[in-house]
């Protein structure tokens, strides 16, 4: 069966342990895309 | 050629995409029954070897040029097979999760995690491959320049050849001359020999491997995690589990998978310790590789010290480094796009019925291209810049790779086990830190000498 075709899995029941976790990776984001960017800009402009 | 063998009594799927894999599937079975484990592995060898090598890019390339000019052999070399370990252990995860799931990396987040999660991992995928993929065309319009080939003709011939690849509309084929390119990553070993390395030096590194002398730096910890995103970045996962499925790989090519992804990760560590190995005379000869700008600045550097043939090499392989990558990594992008709109995704698929899959291999290295043309961009800067962005973005990758790989509802018996989970963990945790470390720099450059 192609990809296209199949049934999804259902969505998962998360614990508390991993909501715990996702919010985590959610402050993590939080810290790390302005110093992505900030590289990224950084790296544009040594010249 | 063998693509009309057919195991008996097998009948022909509806489509063309499910035929193709089909017709695969019954040479590895063939294979299997007669037992010609070479054959059978040759079948089955690719995605493993192909993320392997197609991570060894143009950024990381150049990341382990910069890194043999700047620190010569001594801490890298076993640095560098560390993150090769470190490669097999998160690539490994993502053959047991294709085969377990059928499913690619994006559409399985989607699914277990809902679309926010689904989305946020479509965008670390994007923002990763977008960067990644203009640095490809960088190191293909580096190398070309060493032999004086014009910038837009050196672009324009990558594109063709990514694009031709994906013309076949057949996977296999596809593969198979990545495969042929990817072999090209290994110029680096002659050139590294051409060096005339002190190989009691190199058995001396690797037998006593301990902290860099001179301290930490700022510009150590730069290069620490640039050689860290040059061997683990977020494209690799969703691009080996795609192809996985897209093989139409099942349980019993688990062991095949796995060595193929160790044979991957073995030679690719060959060609990157090779690269900080022809590199390395720079830092003898006191060569400033910080003032490159790209590839040809390296060969042009070496030419003195290695000879012409030895600086032909290095420009050669980068660029193949960079047009293996290019057709990685836009795969990995075409596949995720698929996987999400849930349309077709397949190399097997026919261009009407797998437009967004086809369509997002021709944009995205079409735009990468274009901005590699823009004049008096900092080419060096940024291609190590990317790699750092990419271990930046590696650890949120990673935390859902860990999760989907111990989801033992769609996982069952090919869930992670202790030593998985312990490995996984210890490199989640690494490269978080890692990524917390160039932060803190960042933010307070005054934190460790320059």
């Amino acid at each position: 069966m192609n990809g296209a075709d199949r049934t999804p899995y259902p969505q998962r029941k998360l614990g508390v342990g991993l909501v715990v976790l996702l919010w985590l990776l959610r402050l993590y984001v939080v810290l790390a895309v302005p110093l992505v960017v900030y590289a990224f800009i950084k790296a544009l402009n040594q010249m | 050629m063998a693509d009309t063998v057919r195991a008996p009594g097998f009948t022909l799927a509806p489509d063309r995409e499910e035929e193709l894999r089909a017709r695969d599937r019954a040479r590895v079975e063939a294979a299997r029954s007669q037992h010609r484990p070479l054959w059978l592995f040759f079948l089955l060898a690719g995605p493993g070897i192909l993320v392997m090598l197609g991570e060894n890019d143009g950024p990381s390339m150049l990341s382990y040029a910069t890194t043999g000019a700047t620190y010569g052999i001594g801490f890298f070399v076993p640095f560098i097979l560390l993150t090769f370990f470190m490669a097999y252990v998160v690539q490994e995860m993502t053959v047991r999760l294709g085969i377990a799931t059928q499913r690619g990396h994006a559409e399985l987040i989607f699914e277990r995690f809902g679309s926010f999660w689904g989305y946020f991992a479509m965008l670390d995928l994007t923002i990763g491959n977008v960067l990644t993929l203009i640095t490809e065309f960088i190191a293909i319009r580096a190398g070309a320049a060493y032999f004086g080939i014009p910038a837009p003709v050196a672009v324009a011939a990558g594109v063709v050849v990514v694009v031709a690849a994906v013309g076949f509309r057949r996977y296999f084929t596809w593969e198979r001359a990545a495969m042929a390119l990817a072999a090209f990553n290994l110029l680096f070993v002659p050139a590294a020999l051409l060096a005339h390395p002190h190989w009691n030096s190199v058995a001396d590194a690797l037998l006593t491997w301990g902290p860099l002398q001179g301290g930490v730096t700022a510009g150590f910890v730069t290069l620490l995690l640039a050689n860290v995103g040059a061997t683990v970045t977020p494209w690799m996962i969703f691009f080996q589990q795609s192809a996985v499925v897209d093989k139409g790989m099942t349980r019993a090519d688990l062991p095949q998978g796995r060595f193929d992804t160790a044979l991957g990760a073995v030679v690719a560590a060959v060609a990157a310790i090779a690269t900080l190995v022809a590199s390395a005379p720079l830092l003898a000869h006191h060569v400033n590789a910080s003032a490159f700008s790209g590839g040809a600045d390296f060969a042009s550097a070496l030419r003195p010290l290695i000879g012409g043939p030895g600086a032909s090499l290095f420009a050669l392989g980068m660029i193949e480094a960079g047009v293996v990558a290019a057709m990685a990594i836009s795969a990995s992008s075409a596949y995720a796009v698929g996987e999400v709109l849930r349309a077709r995704h397949s190399f097997n698929a026919s261009f009407a019925s797998a437009r967004p899959f086809y369509l997002m291999v021709g944009l995205s290295v079409s735009i990468a291209a274009a901005v590699v043309l823009i004049p008096h961009a900092p080419l060096l800067a940024l291609t190590i810049a990317v790699n750092i962005i990419a271990t930046m973005l590696m650890a949120p990758a990673l935390l859902f790779l860990l999760l989907l790989a111990n989801d033992r509802a769609i996982m069952g018996p090919l869930a992670n086990g202790i030593k998985s989970n312990l490995l996984g963990g210890a490199i989640v945790i690494a490269i978080a830190l890692m990524g917390a470390a160039f932060g803190a720099i960042t933010v307070m450059p005054g934190l460790v000498p320059k």
